[in-house]
């Protein structure tokens, strides 16, 4: 079995499935853990229990397509190689989602950043934007909003009603950006709540506002269809590790029982 | 500065006529106003390199068919994604039924391959055309090219063979000797130039204005497309044309090089030359109209959405000597640059030659450009050997782009200055994500390389990405 996605639900699958089969844990980043966990205490253990239990780790490599034939291919500096595997479990994590998915119209300008990229940008110290609106309110957007404020960003969040805010200047509940405006940076969005709509001026735009599976390995992106395919993705951002870990090892071990019994689900 | 040819914008008119040039004896410039070249049609087109696009005997036809037959070749040379998959035109209506038999006649009347089919042959060639079709016209010779690298390697292929590309020139006026242009001004300086040739796109009116020759008009056509994920363009064979005039208002469906499909283009006519932005309701028509002809496209894939403008004219094409200005040449052409662009240089050059250059071939200049494969369109990457050592370290994973290609586009002879500008050469950051996992390592890559603050590199052509020191507010 191969799994791509070292994160929490990739080693939970992983030390599950390791039990009855052999196991290679591919990820494209240097040290396991996922991106917002590597830090953290359940992924060092977890990370040491696959390792006892036999576990192949092949970090710092990039999958990039799955075949018919089952065949991975998988890129790492030293170059390319093609990993054979019975099945191919995907456990990639989320994205923020794009101005296509998030139904955004309007002009093409700098100044729009997905929230994983407004990270990291704000992480190096780039000053995005004096005036920044962060449309949603998952973990990326509190994180983000707390860097924006610390460089000086005047902050205008528009959570979904139901999710946890992120400290910001002003907060606007159930509102959605439906189109960006400006000539060559962004100078304002256009915001919808029901029939309103409203007009902020503003130089940035973060979209945090839905996560997406990431699903990024060429052959491998639709739901069924594929030939020993599976997804292990959660849906949205609100899990807690715990809960993360017990869902992988879960769903893990059902995707085995069904491809056993010849079902590909 | 002094220079036999002064070509005028960077799309792809320009670029092939500057690379058709560079094989030659002749000094030659080409000013863009633009950040970048392929900055306005060139850039927003569907990447159709079409078989047969005008009546036959007419110049349209003839530079399309001095084309068509060229690609294999010529992308081969540039290392420009290229694949000849055919077109099939499915007729939705007995009006529309009734008018194929006279298109298929004029396509093999211009020297390609046509032919008709019954329904049952057109849904056997292309699965994933509506049922309801009623027959249709495929054209095998239509094929599909990645048009932002097209323009881009023919002007690095002139750059390598000694074309001045100059980036971020606008011209903005001429000083005239008789009836001819002696030299173009620019923000750089005065540029004299025996011969002029105005490839200025969208502009080419206001450049023709600014030169005193011949008074045309201009404006932007917008087009409006949905690019959808290749999960659904894996399974689409053939680009599906409307046919001509009818309820799909030209609303084809468009496999692209790098594996995903477009819908488009919409054709609205508007003012404003800078108006590129896109518009609910009409992206919403331009997939209702996508749907009648492949009724399997759907949102749930869709990557992303853009408009561009076309550049429109009271006569769609042309190109010939100005009435009033003896040296200067204009190349207009609204719809299907990228079909015509080598038959095109070819015949400016044979009007400058009519008018008195004298055009010898230099046998020392270049005709292809270094060979870096794209990981992108390599079936079998394990099977590659001699690759720079960053080649297989995966920066964008979605559109499969190493270190080495993007690296190869900050060096390059026209380089990358933006994230844009390695989108342009790459493909890098347009995949599903959207550069959700990769933009951030992009723009430190070009950020260390042209030693540029991570604030003030431009995210597009124009427009930084913060707002820092050397940023734009």
């Amino acid at each position: 079995v191969l799994v791509v996605g070292a994160g929490l639900a990739g080693l939970a699958a992983a030390r599950t499935l390791r039990r009855r089969h052999r196991v290679v844990l591919i990820d494209r980043l240097p040290v396991a853990g996922g991106v917002m966990a590597h830090q953290d205490g359940p992924a060092h253990r977890l990370q040491a229990e696959c390792r006892a239990a036999g576990v192949t780790f092949r970090l710092g490599a990039t999958a990039l397509r799955w075949s018919d034939e089952r065949r991975l291919l998988v890129a790492d500096p030293a170059g390319f190689e093609w990993l054979g595997g019975e099945r191919l479990i995907l456990a990639g994590g989320l994205r923020p989602a794009t101005p296509a998915e998030l139904g955004i119209v309007g002009d093409r300008v700098s100044g729009v950043f997905p929230a994983t990229v407004a990270f990291h940008l704000l992480e190096a110290g780039v000053t995005l934007g004096r005036r920044t609106v962060v449309a949603g309110a998952g973990h990326w957007a509190a994180r983000i909003c707390g860097l924006l404020q610390r460089r000086g960003s005047r902050v205008t969040l528009l959570p979904d009603a139901e999710q946890p805010l992120a400290p910001a200047a002003e907060t606007w509940p159930g509102w959605r950006v439906v189109a960006t405006h400006g000539m060559a940076r962004l100078q304002a969005v256009t915001v919808a709540h029901g029939e309103s709509t409203a007009r902020l001026l503003c130089d940035a735009l973060v979209l945090a506002a839905q996560m997406h599976p990431m699903r990024n390995v060429d052959g491998a992106v639709l739901d069924g269809g594929h030939p020993g395919l599976s997804f292990l993705q959660p849906d949205g951002d609100r899990m807690s590790a715990d809960a993360v870990i017990g869902w992988a090892e879960e769903r893990a071990a059902r995707i085995m029982d069904e491809a056993g019994a010849g079902n590909e689900g | 500065m002094h220079c036999d040819v002064l070509i005028v914008g960077g799309g792809v008119l320009g670029t092939s006529l500057a690379a058709r040039l560079s094989r030659t004896r002749l000094k030659v410039c080409l000013a863009e106003r633009a950040a970048d070249v392929a900055d306005g049609a060139s850039k927003g087109n569907a990447g159709i390199t079409s078989s047969y696009y005008a009546a036959p005997g007419t110049l349209a036809a003839r530079l399309t068919t001095a084309s068509v037959f060229r690609w294999d070749e010529v992308c081969r040379r540039l290392n420009v994604p290229f694949r000849r998959i055919g077109a099939v035109m499915p007729a939705m209506t007995e009006p529309e039924a009734a008018a194929l038999p006279e298109l298929c006649r004029d396509a093999i009347a211009c020297g390609v391959r046509a032919a008709l089919l019954t329904r049952d042959q057109a849904l056997e060639l292309e699965p994933l055309l509506s049922p309801g079709c009623l027959g249709a016209l495929h054209l095998p010779d239509e094929g599909i090219i990645d048009p932002v690298r097209l323009t881009w390697a023919l002007a690095e292929l002139a750059a390598r063979n000694g074309v001045r590309i100059m980036l971020g020139t606008p011209v903005v006026g001429f000083r005239r000797s008789g009836d001819r242009i002696a030299a173009a001004t620019t923000p750089e300086g005065e540029i004299e130039a025996r011969f002029v040739v105005n490839a200025a796109g969208l502009q080419a009116d206001r450049v023709s204005q600014l030169a005193g020759g011949e008074s045309f008009r201009m404006w932007p056509r917008k087009g409006q497309y949905w690019i959808l994920d290749r999960a659904f363009g894996a399974r689409l064979r053939h680009i599906v044309f409307a046919a001509p005039a009818t309820e799909t208002k030209g609303i084809h469906v468009v496999p692209t090089t790098r594996g995903s499909v477009l819908l488009g283009p919409t054709a609205d006519d508007g003012e404003d030359r800078d108006d590129k932005a896109t518009v609910s309701e009409r992206l919403q028509d331009a997939f209702e109209h996508a749907r009648r002809l492949v009724p399997s496209v759907s949102l749930d894939h869709a990557i992303r959405t853009y408009a561009a403008l076309r550049p429109a004219c009271d006569e769609p094409f042309f190109i010939r000597r100005d009435a009033r200005v003896a040296n200067l040449i204009h190349t207009v052409n609204r719809s299907f640059g990228v079909s015509a662009s080598l038959g095109s240089a070819d015949y400016v050059a044979e009007l400058l030659q009519r008018d008195g250059l004298e055009i010898e071939p230099d046998p020392q200049s270049a005709d292809e450009l270094p060979f870096l494969p794209m990981l992108r369109h390599t079936p079998d990457p394990a099977a590659l050997s001699g690759l720079p050592e960053n080649y297989s370290q995966i920066i964008c994973v979605c559109e499969q782009v190493g270190a080495a290609e993007i690296e190869a586009a900050l060096r390059a002879r026209v380089p990358a200055r933006s994230v844009e500008g390695i989108w342009k050469r790459t493909g890098a950051t347009g995949g599903r994500c959207q550069g959700a996992l990769c933009m951030a390592g992009v723009l430190f890559l070009c950020s260390v390389h042209g030693d540029v603050p991570p604030d003030a590199l431009c995210q597009r052509e124009h427009g930084t990405v913060g707002i820092g020191d050397g940023g734009s507010a």
